[in-house]
């Protein structure tokens, strides 16, 4: 579904992804493991031309994706896009900020004047009931919660009808119980209508619990692939050279916050031993 | 430390080398610069003294106001108003097209940006009254004159004001929008819109407040309005009908003034 071949992209001086290749099969949810600096975003933004790569190509089922004007527009109403800060227009109401997924596949003539298509209507209705926001329909967007905005914006990508639904964070901005309440509309979506979906996180647990398959990047390089299981601490080494910096620990997790700090403080070396002790107090915990 | 009686004297000591020194220089500048644009203004106490009898001369023959002259004023203030929405509603007409042009986030390539910046910045450059004196010697006298300079002065300061403000917007749902396939007026009217709307109703019922201002000198050029019967007063050397003239139009003035204050108040307050 996705073909992405060493893809470059610098930003001046700047080398934010480096002879990146990848594919993603149909239906399948794939996970991007990174820290914050590591190249996720850019690799999502380039996936859908909102940054222009260096070098390197992109096939999005089949098809080369242009960042000319037509080839924009064809590419952009096959993939969408879910973002962290939700991205809703916060004074529209929550029916017309899922319809503007379907902006471009209108005339845009009519929807100058807020005609809206009887069918896409209907399809925005539905996507707001995939999840389970249909009786906020009417509602002004910006009075909803986080969580809520979140699954907006993921009726919002439904409703586009797209092959693959890149995620950029959607869930750094939520409490853990938010956050896989909505990584699971985001499952559920992908497996009832066979949609790749490319979801960058950085917290490791969620991306064991929600990836069929996890790529690692760590400066701008695909430093893993492969199943979750197969994320051992050699590899979350790889991803996170810095050591891991647990963004959520567990509920069960949060009495030894300490060894967690020290974690993110220790240099590289001593990390894979902090995280075994990171384990054993977890277990006497 | 200075103490006279029960208070002391409160500033700190001046730090760095130069001391007081620096401030003692900028003050002898500051006075030095006034000094000059006295000159250059002729101002002059005396002449002032001299003068004072005169413009209680000129005061006593303008009271009381000559209420009689009001009926023949209903016209012309209603022709103010008149002039004032039209000059607003075309100052809009012109400014929202150019403004997104305008906003550096929206304006297709730099070139476009800077060029439209300057176009709105020699249209608010140029004062209404010059304006309206070349639209006179144009389309002649009378209120369409005047319309016209408002909406062109209107269109650049409204123009800028529409620019910043889509400036400062969110760019996010802009970004969401453009990632669904939306075109550029989709954008602007699903994503820019519905982000500015409010500032713009303030700053438009600003302008009108501003343009009924405007509206009413006017017709010291002949474009129109309450300022022509004022004019014409003045030169008759008819005081008291000045004086009525000046009574309508500051009560005019502060019941726009009133109006758009509350309406404002009302709408920012609506739109949370």
């Amino acid at each position: 579904m996705i073909e992405v071949r060493n893809l470059t992209k610098r930003y001046g001086d700047f080398e934010a992804l480096h002879d990146v290749s990848l594919t993603a099969a149909k239906g399948e949810f794939l996970v991007i493991l990174g820290a914050s600096g590591a190249g996720k975003s850019t690799l999502l933004r380039c996936i859908n031309h909102l940054a222009v790569p260096t070098a390197g190509e992109i096939r999005v089922d089949g098809e080369l994706s242009r960042g000319d004007r037509s080839g924009l527009r064809a590419l952009r109403r096959d993939v969408a896009m879910i973002f962290q800060h939700y991205n809703v227009v916060p004074r529209l109401s929550v029916l017309k900020n899922v319809l503007t997924g379907r902006l471009g596949s209108m005339p845009a003539f009519l929807s100058w004047f807020q005609f809206f298509p009887r069918e896409d209507i209907a399809i925005a209705r539905e996507c707001l009931r995939r999840v389970e926001l249909e009786q906020k329909a009417d509602v002004r967007t910006d009075t909803l919660s986080g969580g809520q905005k979140q699954r907006v914006g993921i009726a919002r990508a439904l409703a586009q009808q797209p092959k693959v639904i890149l995620a950029d964070e959607p869930v750094a901005s939520l409490d853990p119980k938010t956050s896989r309440n909505v990584l699971r509309y985001l499952q559920q979506a992908s497996r009832d209508s066979g949609i790749t979906v490319i979801c960058n996180l950085h917290q490791v647990e969620y991306a064991r619990e929600f990836g069929q398959r996890i790529i690692g990047v760590a400066a701008g390089r695909i430093v893993f692939d492969g199943r979750p299981d197969e994320l051992t601490d050699a590899a979350l080494h790889l991803i996170y050279p810095g050591g891991i910096e647990y963004a959520e620990p567990d509920a069960a997790a949060e009495p030894d916050a300490a060894p967690a700090v020290a974690q993110a403080a220790n240099p590289a070396g001593a990390q894979a031993e902090t995280h075994a002790t990171h384990k054993l107090a977890l277990e006497q915990s | 430390m200075i103490s006279i009686g029960r208070y002391n004297f409160l500033v700190a000591k001046s730090t760095g080398n130069e001391g007081w020194w620096k401030y003692a220089g900028a003050a002898v500048l500051g006075v030095g610069i006034f000094w000059w644009a006295a000159l250059g203004a002729q101002l002059s106490v005396s002449e002032l003294y001299k003068g004072a009898p005169w413009i209680g001369d000129f005061l006593s023959r303008m009271l009381p106001p000559n209420w009689e002259f009001m009926q023949k004023l209903v016209t012309p203030a209603i022709e103010t108003v008149q002039i004032a929405l039209w000059g607003t509603l075309l100052a809009v007409v012109l400014a929202v097209p150019m403004c997104f042009l305008a906003a550096r986030n929206l304006s297709p390539h730099p070139v476009v940006f800077h060029f439209m910046r300057q176009v709105l910045n020699i249209t608010r450059g140029i004062n209404e009254i010059i304006l309206a004196l070349i639209f006179v010697a144009a389309v002649g006298l009378g209120p369409f004159p005047g319309v016209l300079a408002l909406a062109l002065h209107g269109a650049g300061m409204l123009g800028k004001f529409f620019a910043e403000s889509i400036e400062e917007i969110d760019q996010g749902p802009i970004e969401a929008l453009r990632s669904t396939g939306a075109g550029p007026i989709q954008i602007i009217i699903f994503g820019v819109m519905p982000q500015v709307v409010t500032a713009w109703i303030a700053v438009v019922l600003y302008r009108f407040e501003t343009n009924l201002r405007q509206a009413t000198v006017l017709g010291m050029v002949g474009a129109g309005g309450i300022g022509f019967e004022l004019v014409g007063s003045m030169k008759l050397f008819q005081y008291n009908d000045t004086a009525t003239c000046i009574v309508v139009i500051v009560v005019m003035v502060m019941a726009a003034d009133f109006l758009s204050s509350k309406m404002r108040a009302w709408i920012q307050q609506g739109a949370r």
